[in-house]
């Protein structure tokens, strides 16, 4: 709970320093993008720190290329 | 142009050359010690030909569209939709790039250096760095290279002065042992680590003064950086032997820990940490840059600098999700990391060169 804490007050901090600037620019879609982005990536952040299970990239990535990797070694061996 | 900053080709080769070497001075001579044993400095040398070639690669797509980028090369040649998935795909590569250079550098300080410390406290403080300098944008990225080069240079030949007395050359020997297929093996790292990941830098290549010297600046760059590596992992194999260098995890850490001359001389491995922060850090610049600016490109901002924020929040966690233990990582990084790179670099940038060149003639007649 502490960690949570933690990273919510520092996101906040920083948001009220940098979204005036981009309202201050009339900058509307990317005042947008920016909300969301941050909301993504501390959304991420939390749940990972408290140990909730997010599906890993890498292993999509191991699925699409392992066949390919077996194939090149199947060559060279 | 969204950054108005502008480097010089000299800058360029130096960016290159530190692109290059990268995260690879302290892990390559592992990973290709593993499978081509005392014959991972043959690969090295193969490699620096393949890599040559895709140097060419880039300097050709570079040119079709000399004020382009990868990513408004992307969109103009391949249509809005598709244009934007592969878009996505290479920002999303360049995040997950960062990721896990990220969370290769706390797996080296967490076991090596700061065994104590939380390995998320090193990966926030390093990504913090990053996004300063992103922030301020490529010419400050290009002039503080240029301020690092000769430390860069002068910590390396040090290195290498103090090694030459550690050399038993019965270590390279035999040499093609088990013929050409374990070389090759090792071929395939030795050329996508260093060559075919630094394919981002067609994000920078609209910056250039002179663009006539593009060619040159990127053959320098990466001439000398595959050179230093091959040297790296030549003294690896000279000074530890094959079966040492393979079985270390950092074996660029553990080489320089041989250094000894005369009692004065000691644990100087810091250095070698040293060298490897510095290429490292303008490593994740290069896919943290390229990432913001893509973006930026693709959904058509005004600004990229508000994207370094939440970039750096995504790329953190992204470290922190993509693997549980550092093994995992490198069992990756042997096996599939290589293949991804080469979709991306060598295949997408082919596809887009057909098209780019068909294009271009049909506009011509």
């Amino acid at each position: 709970m502490l960690k949570f804490f933690y990273i919510v007050s520092c996101l906040l901090i920083i948001s009220l320093i940098e979204i005036p600037q981009l309202k201050k620019k009339e900058f509307k879609r990317e005042r947008m993008f920016y909300i969301g982005f941050v909301l993504l990536g501390s959304g991420l952040l939390t749940a990972n720190l408290m140990g909730v299970a997010i599906p890993n990239p890498l292993k999509a990535m191991e699925y699409i290329y392992t066949p390919i990797s077996e194939v090149v070694y199947g060559f060279l061996t | 142009m969204l950054d108005n900053g502008q480097i010089s080709s000299r800058q360029l080769s130096i960016l290159f050359l530190i692109f290059t070497m990268g995260d690879s001075v302290l892990i390559l001579p592992t990973i290709v010690a593993g499978e081509a044993k005392q014959d991972a400095w043959i690969s090295g040398i193969l490699s620096l030909f393949f890599g040559a070639a895709i140097v060419f690669l880039y300097h050709r797509v570079g040119r079709m569209y000399p004020e382009h980028t990868l990513i408004e090369n992307i969109l103009t040649l391949l249509g809005k939709w598709i244009g934007s998935i592969v878009a996505l795909l290479v920002i999303f590569y360049g995040m997950i790039s960062i990721g896990a250079l990220l969370r290769e550098i706390g797996d080296f300080m967490t076991s090596q250096i700061m065994v104590e410390t939380p390995i998320t406290a090193i990966m926030i403080l390093m990504i913090v760095v990053v996004g300063y300098a992103v922030r301020m944008g490529l010419e400050s990225i290009a002039r503080s290279v240029e301020i690092f080069f000769p430390w860069l240079v002068l910590l390396f030949t040090f290195l290498l002065a103090l090694l030459v007395p550690q050399i038993d050359p019965e270590h390279v020997k035999p040499v093609f042992e088990g013929g050409i297929k374990p070389i090759l093996r090792g071929a395939i790292p030795f050329t996508s680590y260093p060559f075919i990941e630094t394919f981002m830098i067609l994000m920078y290549l609209p910056f250039v003064k002179n663009k006539h010297e593009i060619q040159r600046s990127l053959f320098i760059g990466a001439g000398l950086g595959g050179l230093v590596l091959v040297v790296f992992t030549l003294l690896s194999i000279l000074v530890l032997g094959s079966e040492m260098t393979s079985n270390q995890t950092y074996s660029g850490y553990k080489l320089a820990t041989k250094i000894t001359a005369g009692d004065i001389i000691e644990r100087v491995e810091a250095l070698l940490a040293g060298i490897w922060f510095i290429t490292i850090f303008f490593k994740m610049i290069l896919y943290f840059y390229a990432s913001c600016l893509g973006t930026t490109q693709l959904f058509k901002f005004k600004d990229y600098k508000f994207l370094v924020v939440p970039m750096s929040i995504i790329t953190l966690s992204l470290s922190l999700i993509i693997t549980d233990n550092s093994l995992y990582l490198g069992t990756v990084f042997v096996e599939q990391w290589p293949y991804y790179d080469f979709t991306f670099g060598i295949v997408l940038l082919l596809i887009l060169l057909i098209i780019g060149t068909r294009k271009l003639k049909k506009q011509k007649t």
